[in-house]
């Protein structure tokens, strides 16, 4: 019970992360936990923003992988966390790649053909704020800024994980950044809008994305004119 | 218009994803043996603080909730001195002017000591209210009532405090207020009750009572009033009578 006591007395702090990283290697369970304490919220993030529907499963299975491995390991804890974040990003890989053939059953006439898997599951996952940014986002600019961000890799690192040059994830990341500013200013904007137009409901997430549902409402003139010229 | 700049951007996804903790599958949790965590444990307070701080949201709360926190305990602790100031804590008296209509019959003759008419004046701010509207509700007016009608004999007496004020113990805690209001009255305000009301029309000679009568259930000092007479009763009465003067 020494793991829960601890775990109350303090938080797990960052640079304690070597110790826990070299302490699991030898094999202590509570370095372990301290472990899991401390980046398993990322990684669930992390695949929760993939658009992975059962993370929390996932995320214990890059966690089982890592302890049941951590004896190959040999490097720091940015290493460790680089490594984990590779493992989660092949995880989350398998997973889409499964969603995805799953989805090619579906009719081609279906008109959701333009939507990917992720943002289907990002639609029941991911807070519509969040969402509305990764949605802005290809899903390449999308896995390198959540490396980036979310698993604080750096873009070496992040080239190394997703099987990319520096030249190209440097790129990819500067898009999604952009991407995403504007996404979140453009739904800013149509949240003021709509609290001027005294809507209670908030914007449609997804600017310029088609409506599945056949749903949509037209956009307002001043919306369109905000999102045209912000 | 609002700018979010990358900084931002970044801030808002880590914040998100600190915020999504996951449960341990059974085979991890078996794998981690006993050691692991609850998941209200697995947010550290570190993290908590500082997604709190960057929400900006923590500050407020904790300025507020402080605030909050501290007003209380200074106004506990000011009742809790005024209570205690009286000398020895009396469960009667903090429960006499809570009640202030019904505890008068039962209660009068133990609470008349001298020294709790003081704090009971104090205290009587709060029944005040009850009592500016106690002349028109009949409730405090029987005891009330009964202790003007003596007083307004006494009142003629002038001097004669001492019938008066035994008179007025039978009254209860509100007794020991209309004591000093009445001797308060009495001795230096005569001119300011003359204006006689309806309670004052049975104490017709006491067209000094009627005020008196309806600050009845304020003034307490009516040990000082009585033993000291007029010096210092009535200054008190005075008080007392200007108050609620001002409350009516």
């Amino acid at each position: 019970m020494g793991w829960t006591a601890r775990a109350r007395r303090d938080a797990a702090p960052s640079h304690d992360l070597d110790a826990w990283v070299a302490s699991a290697r030898a094999g202590d369970a509570d370095a372990f936990g301290w472990i899991w304490q401390a980046l398993s919220p990322r990684v669930n993030g992390y695949l929760r923003a993939r658009g992975v529907a059962s993370s929390d499963d996932v995320t214990s299975d890059v966690f089982l992988a890592a302890f049941a491995s951590i004896g190959t390991f040999d490097g720091d804890a940015a290493a460790f966390r680089s490594w984990l974040f590779t493992i989660a990003h092949h995880k989350a890989v398998d997973v889409l790649r499964r969603r995805v053939d799953v989805a090619e059953y579906v009719p081609e006439s279906d008109p959701r053909a333009s939507a990917s898997a992720e943002d289907d599951a990002l639609d029941e996952i991911v807070d519509a704020d969040v969402r509305a940014m990764l949605e802005a986002l290809t899903p390449e600019q999308r896995e390198v800024l959540l490396l980036r961000t979310v698993g604080d890799l750096s873009i070496e690192q992040v080239a190394e994980a997703t099987g990319r040059t520096v030249g190209a994830v440097k790129q990819l990341h500067h898009r999604a950044v952009a991407a995403a500013r504007r996404a979140a200013e453009s739904r800013t904007a149509e949240a003021v809008v709509a609290a001027d137009r005294g809507a209670p409901d908030r914007p449609p997430a997804r600017r310029g994305a088609p409506d599945r549902a056949g749903q949509g409402r037209p956009p307002d003139a001043r919306v369109k004119a905000t999102l045209e010229h912000p | 218009m609002s700018r979010m700049t990358p900084h931002g951007v970044e801030t808002m996804l880590r914040n998100w994803a600190d915020a999504q903790v996951p449960v341990p599958s059974p085979a991890l949790a078996q794998f981690m043996g006993p050691l692991v965590p609850l998941p209200a444990l697995a947010i550290s307070g570190a993290q908590l603080g500082g997604a709190a701080v960057q929400a900006g949201i923590t500050t407020k709360v904790i300025i507020g909730v402080a605030a909050i926190a501290v007003t209380g305990a200074a106004v506990a602790g000011v009742n809790h001195l005024r209570n205690s100031s009286t000398g020895e804590p009396r469960p009667p008296q903090s429960t006499a002017p809570v009640v202030p209509g019904a505890a008068d019959p039962s209660d009068q003759p133990a609470v008349g000591s001298p020294t709790t008419s003081a704090p009971a004046a104090s205290e009587s701010a709060k029944p005040e209210v009850t009592e500016s509207e106690a002349p028109q509700s009949e409730s405090p007016e029987p005891t009330r009532s009964s202790a003007p009608r003596e007083q307004t004999t006494t009142s003629p007496t002038g001097d004669g405090d001492r019938p008066s004020t035994e008179t007025h113990r039978p009254s209860p805690t509100g007794t020991s207020d209309d004591d000093g209001d009445h001797h308060g009255d009495d001795d230096g305000d005569h001119t300011d009750a003359t204006p006689s009301t309806s309670q004052t029309v049975d104490a017709s000679p006491a067209p000094t009572s009627e005020q008196t009568t309806s600050p009845d259930p304020q003034p307490t000092p009516s040990s000082t009033g009585r033993g000291k007479g007029k010096g210092k009763g009535p200054s008190k009465g005075h008080d007392d009578g200007h108050d609620e003067d001002d409350e009516d």
